[in-house]
């Protein structure tokens, strides 16, 4: 591989930068934003092409950022610079240590409010179930209109289930007065099955009524993140 | 949800389609297969395919190369019908899961390709309108350029720096916070 990208190199021609902003933009999505932010310095095609690019991809906090204040800040500029340009995806991960299950989890303080506030109609999936977290971002996304839960027994979520544990009961609600499906995808497992009876009463006592929540069993996990997909009607 | 299974059964039904690349040269392929394409797929619906369908944008190469994806991909395909929405891959779980890692197998065999090539596919894929392989393309760009500094990046790629030294300053300083 290494060999032939090396001879298609020889011939100097810069396929990559031809490409139509639209493509460009496909390709930037797939990187995780501070390395599309990176690209503006490449040459004058690429300066600020990464704002144009409707997905953010906040992904890797830990390996990327020294600390959650870090990333915080570096979220935080990026919708400064970034505006209310369209979005129709954003995914986060959130900036996870041991401490954070003891209090509340650091998730970059302005997503919920300014990235996701700005859409009119969107679904949300998440797949890291921390339900504090969950709670916390439900109570900044009243616009809810679809939103995916898939529980999973693996890793993750034993570490989010660690943090709970602390937390005898959840007290807090959220409303969500548009949210009008919430689809629970789980394993069949004893662990899983105890927190779907915790979610579904979350949901019950904020008002969710039990008709709205649709289960589906699925199978092993690969991976495990939290996914936010924003859907909105002038991106469509 | 349709297994696998039945893909087979509809592509063999299904009537076949002829591909005319730039350079003239004539594709025969199914139905199943061309319509992974949502560019042939509304021609389809039209039905002005007879004669067959004329593609001056890409040649014989490229195209010999997107239907070899096309038709693996069809079974597939055919497996996740009915699931219109961006949130196929939920769906996608249910297919056979030996098939999936198949499918990858082949996605990498695939991608071993020359970048003049990466990037003919690339343009290919958008013209014709075959998501999974615009997605295949592109994420096998993003991941060459993934952890490399701007320098290496411009001599992968070619990519004259055309910026005056103070404009890059000045662009360095404007993202400084996403070098940090």
């Amino acid at each position: 591989m290494d060999k032939k990208m090396k001879a298609s190199a020889a011939v100097g021609e810069d396929r990559i930068s031809e490409l139509p902003d639209a493509l460009l933009h496909h390709v930037l999505s797939l990187l995780p934003v501070d390395e599309a932010v990176r690209t503006s310095v490449l040459a004058r095609r690429w300066r600020g092409l990464w704002k144009g690019v409707p997905v953010l991809r906040l992904v890797g906090p830990k390996k990327r950022f020294p600390s959650a204040e870090d990333f915080d800040r570096f979220v935080n500029h990026l919708i400064s610079v970034r505006g209310d340009l369209p979005l129709v995806s954003c995914e986060v991960e959130a900036y996870l240590t041991w401490d954070d299950y003891a209090g509340s989890l650091r998730s970059p303080s302005r997503t919920s409010t300014s990235i996701l506030g700005s859409s009119t109609r969107w679904r949300a999936r998440f797949r890291a179930i921390d339900l504090h977290a969950l709670i916390r971002i439900l109570q900044h996304t009243p616009i809810l209109e679809e939103l995916t839960l898939q529980l999973r027994s693996d890793e993750n979520f034993l570490n989010a289930g660690r943090g709970e544990r602390k937390h005898a009961r959840i007290e807090q609600t959220f409303a969500c007065a548009h949210l009008k499906q919430v689809n629970i995808e789980c394993e069949e497992k004893l662990r899983v099955k105890d927190k779907v009876k915790q979610i579904v009463k979350i949901f019950r006592k904020s008002g969710i009524l039990t008709e709205k929540i649709s289960f589906k069993k699925i199978p092993r996990p690969q991976g495990c993140k939290l996914t936010i997909d924003v859907l909105r009607d002038s991106c469509l | 949800m349709a297994s696998a299974g039945s893909g087979d059964e509809k592509a063999a039904a299904a009537a076949m389609i002829t591909l005319i690349s730039s350079d003239n040269e004539k594709f025969e392929v199914t139905e199943a297969t061309a319509t992974l394409s949502q560019t042939i797929r509304h021609m389809i619906e039209d039905g002005c395919t007879d004669g067959g369908v004329p593609l001056p944008n890409v040649t014989s190469k490229i195209l010999a190369r997107v239907i070899e994806y096309c038709k693996k991909h069809a079974t597939a395909a055919a497996g996740e019908e009915g699931s219109s929405s961006s949130f196929s891959d939920a769906a996608f779980l249910e297919v056979d899961r030996a098939f999936l890692e198949e499918l990858e197998e082949f996605d990498d065999a695939f991608l071993e390709v020359d970048r003049a090539t990466l990037f003919d596919l690339i343009l290919a894929a958008n013209y014709l309108d075959i998501k999974g392989l615009l997605n295949l393309t592109c994420q096998k760009v993003a991941d060459s350029v993934k952890g490399k500094t701007p320098e290496q990046i411009r001599e992968m790629y070619n990519i004259v720096n055309d910026l005056t030294p103070e404009e890059e300053a000045e662009i360095r300083r404007e993202t400084q916070w996403a070098f940090e």
